[in-house]
């Protein structure tokens, strides 16, 4: 009790330095928390695009189907499309499935055209496990066989509004080229660069007849629930009933692309990070190699009066844990604060890359997604790092024989 | 004032490992910025030489409407081959024009179908810009009066075509009439750039001229000066001429808008590592204070100015950092110009990517003296700099209560 005290006290006795050294922690902390933030909300809405526009949480293919990301082939496609969705639906876990069939396009308004990639879905299923519907912005939901929607860039490049007429242009499965007159019926918005700039949603049944697929699919889209373990489970459940003439791929399994850049992101956001904790780490040390420096008499004379190393060391590391703890909190309140301000406003990097098309499936106004634990953990990180560097100058003055620390004063 | 420079070298000597610890993390830092800084400049080095051969020359013309409806390719939207455009060729060296036209298709072989872009070219003119006759690993180059193509090796293989096979080229003309062809696969190109080995195929300019009803015409115009720090001049003077065409010198491509980020970018990053790798010299130069107390009350009191005392530490300083930065210099330079010719595999990378940043399978350092130098400078100046706070310390004691300590 004495001892704390002692170093409380001792926090005070240049409270500058005290103040600067809590400060660099502080900073160090709220960017890191800051940093972490910002990297979930864009891995989760990365992940919520994947899932909610996509995948769904698993795709059944035929076997063979998908062997290079990107390629399309239509000869190794689910025939019997109806009666499998049936027995997919059947299986236990199952909460949702639907038919799509994804195609490479052109589409054009007569004057201009652009690639695109249509997919052919199911009107009556596709919200069960997609929410295609609610992302759309103007107009309506597929109701006729004419009917498509495009994303608003796409709708912006090519100039088609609700009920402009368009023209899909494609090849079927025998590599026939076919045309097809369509009517806008809705634009949609779903945060999904990648989607909105370059997919047009059709109805299935348009897609079957244009591809000379009847009753075929390319993939079957399952809604499995959020909890990672569950769908991993369904994965092997439905992976082992529907063999051996289909495959069964989890939705983060297809996004590599995804998933290859959060990775080097987030290992680039920690460094720094860390690069930053570093210097305020170096701060500490140096904090108290000058308290320890100064102090050398000061501990001559409490080693001469019976204080015992133990004694000494745990004041300094009461000294350093106050200060550490100190600016850890204000570092992490910090840290929230501007978190919140990723969560609530977010961070719009649109104007940066004006021009620029990143093949990413989020939008380039990042929003943050902050979680109380990792506020937490940064909180004792910040704590234990401190306690451990101040360890460092305090051996130092430990060494010190009474007799010589005394002979300073 | 060399009284000082001379007491601050004979103090560098005082405890030779604790300046030796110093001096190795500033060496380190100055190396390891030296190495970023000249793998960024191959990197983008890298990145600018291909958007100029593969799309932006080094200045680009095309219709202003071209340019804004540009994702479209716009086959309408395009400029006469005969004449070429007349602009004074001496205004910037010009070593080539050269007239493309760009076109999207869907190319299919049974039940795989592949969005493409289509390029005509004039074989041999491009032979020096895109150089591709030096990138064909199977079959051969194309003649201007050919009428085939040459493939990307990801297409190639995605369509399952070899030497020899028929593609078919299935389109609309100019005028937005149907078109098509029938075209020998020639050759096969594989420049180890992903984005463009998988989508990308090039056609006789002529042969897409006919194909596409575009007699005499082509979509864009590239050249190319012997000096590409005239591309602006040169834009400008077209853009004087013909004020109503879109001339784009290369570095105003919207490709390369992240270049410049990029390197103001990574000079904060290389100015964050040099202070955490030159805090070793704070902390020395904080011991040093502390154990030299007594001796700079000393000094003092003989009438040492406090001025005199903060250089003679910073001199101290200064004097790790220079040595640190000299080790660290030749090491980085020696280690990048190692590497500039030898040159890392990144084709795990390279092939990934798509045609947006398209940089090289193999990345060749490109160090400069300049770089060199200034890792150099960036050390010393971070040394000093650090060292600041701790010595002003010094030039505050007390002679008096220093002196009681002797």
């Amino acid at each position: 009790m004495k001892l704390l005290s002692m170093a409380w006290r001792n926090v005070f006795r240049h409270t500058r330095r005290s103040v600067i050294t809590a400060a660099a922690i502080s900073v160090g902390l709220m960017a890191m928390l800051a940093i972490d933030t910002l990297l979930n909300g864009t891995d989760q809405a990365g992940t919520r695009n994947v899932m909610d526009f996509e995948t769904g949480q698993l795709v059944v293919y035929a076997n063979g189907y998908y062997h290079e990301e990107g390629l399309l082939p239509l000869d190794t496609v689910i025939t019997a499309s109806e009666s499998l969705l049936e027995v997919i639906r059947e299986t236990p876990g199952v909460k949702a499935a639907t038919r799509r069939i994804k195609f490479p396009a052109r589409l054009t308004n007569g004057i201009d055209e652009l690639p695109v990639t249509a997919i052919g879905l199911d009107p009556d299923h596709e919200n069960e496990v997609f929410r295609t519907k609610a992302a759309i912005v103007a107009g309506d939901y597929l109701a006729d066989p004419d009917g498509c929607l495009i994303g608003v860039p796409l709708a912006r490049d090519i100039g088609a509004d609700v009920d402009a007429p368009l023209t899909l242009i494609c090849r079927d499965r025998n590599g026939t080229h076919n045309a097809y007159d369509l009517i806008v019926t809705g634009i949609l918005h779903t945060a999904h660069p990648l989607l909105d700039r370059s997919a047009l949603l059709v109805d299935l049944a348009t897609a079957q007849e244009l591809l000379s697929m009847p009753g075929e699919a390319t993939e079957i889209c399952v809604a499995a629930g959020s909890d990672p373990a569950n769908v991993r489970r369904l994965q092997a459940a439905l992976a082992h009933r529907l063999r051996p003439g289909y495959e069964v791929y989890r939705w983060d399994e297809l996004s590599g692309a995804l998933f290859q850049v959060t990775g080097i992101k987030r290992t680039c956001g920690m460094l720094v990070g860390l690069i930053v904790f570093i210097i305020a780490s170096v701060g500490i040390v140096n904090t108290m190699l000058m308290a320890v420096m100064e102090r050398i008499p000061e501990i001559g004379t409490l080693k001469a009066l019976g204080f015992g190393n133990r004694h000494l060391v745990a004041i300094f590391l009461l000294e350093g844990a106050m200060i550490g703890g100190i600016g850890s909190a204000i570092g992490t309140c910090l840290g929230v604060i501007v978190s919140c301000y990723f969560v609530f406003v977010g961070l719009d990097f649109s104007s940066m890359f004006q021009g620029q098309v990143m093949d990413l499936p989020v939008e380039m106004v990042f929003r943050g997604d902050l979680s109380i634990g990792t506020a937490v953990l940064v909180f004792l990180f910040g704590v234990v790092v401190t306690v451990l560097v101040t360890l460092i100058p305090v051996r130092r003055a430990m060494g010190l024989q009474p007799v010589d620390a005394l002979r300073h004063i | 004032m060399k009284e000082i420079a001379h007491l601050a070298f004979r103090n560098f000597f005082r405890n030779t490992r604790r300046s030796l610890i110093s001096c190795i993390s500033v060496a380190i830092a100055v190396a390891v910025v030296i190495f970023a800084h000249s793998y960024l400049k191959g990197m983008t080095g890298s990145i600018i030489d291909n958007v100029i051969r593969l799309v932006s020359g080094h200045v680009r013309i095309t219709t202003r409407e071209y340019e804004r409806r540009e994702r479209m390719l716009p086959l309408g939207e395009n400029l006469p081959t005969t004449p070429a455009l007349a602009f004074d060729a001496a205004e910037g060296e010009v070593t080539a024009v050269a007239h493309r036209i760009k076109f999207g298709v869907m190319l299919g072989e049974g039940a795989i179908t592949l969005p493409a872009l289509g390029y005509g070219i004039e074989p041999e003119k491009e032979a020096a810009i895109l150089g591709l006759d030096r990138r064909i690993t199977r079959g051969d180059y194309l003649k201007p009066d050919d009428r085939a193509v040459i493939l990307g090796r990801g297409l190639a293989d995605r369509l399952g075509l070899d030497i020899g096979d028929t593609l078919t080229v299935v389109t609309r003309t100019a005028y937005d009439s149907p078109a098509g062809m029938h075209l020998v696969v020639k050759g096969v190109y594989s420049t180890g750039l992903g984005g463009i080995d998988r989508s990308v195929f090039y056609m006789p300019l002529e042969a897409a001229q006919e194909m596409l009803d575009l007699e005499n015409r082509a979509t864009e115009t590239i050249i190319i000066l012997r000096d590409r720090s005239e591309a602006r001049n040169l834009a400008l003077a077209i853009r004087r001429e013909y004020p109503e065409l879109a001339v784009v010198p290369y570095l105003e491509n919207p490709t390369l808008g992240f270049v410049a980020m990029a390197d103001s970018t990574f000079m904060i990053m290389y100015f964050i590592i040099m202070l955490v790798a030159c805090s070793t010299i704070a902390t020395t130069m904080l011991m040093i204070v502390f154990e030299r107390s007594r001796e700079i009350g000393m000094v003092r009191a003989l009438g040492m100015g406090s001025g005199s005392i903060i250089g003679m530490l910073l001199g101290e300083a200064a004097l790790i950092g220079a040595a640190g930065g000299i080790v660290g210099s030749a090491v980085g330079a020696a280690f990048s110009y190692w590497l500039k010719h030898r040159g890392i595999d990144v084709s795990m990378l390279s092939s990934t990517t798509g045609s947006e940043m398209p940089f090289g399978p193999v990345i060749y350092l490109s160090p400069t003296p300049v770089i060199v130098f200034a890792a150099f400078c960036l050390g010393l100046f971070a040394s000093v700099l650090v060292a600041y706070l701790p010595v002003r310390r010094a030039a505050s004691l007390d002679p008096a209560r220093s002196l009681r300590a002797i």
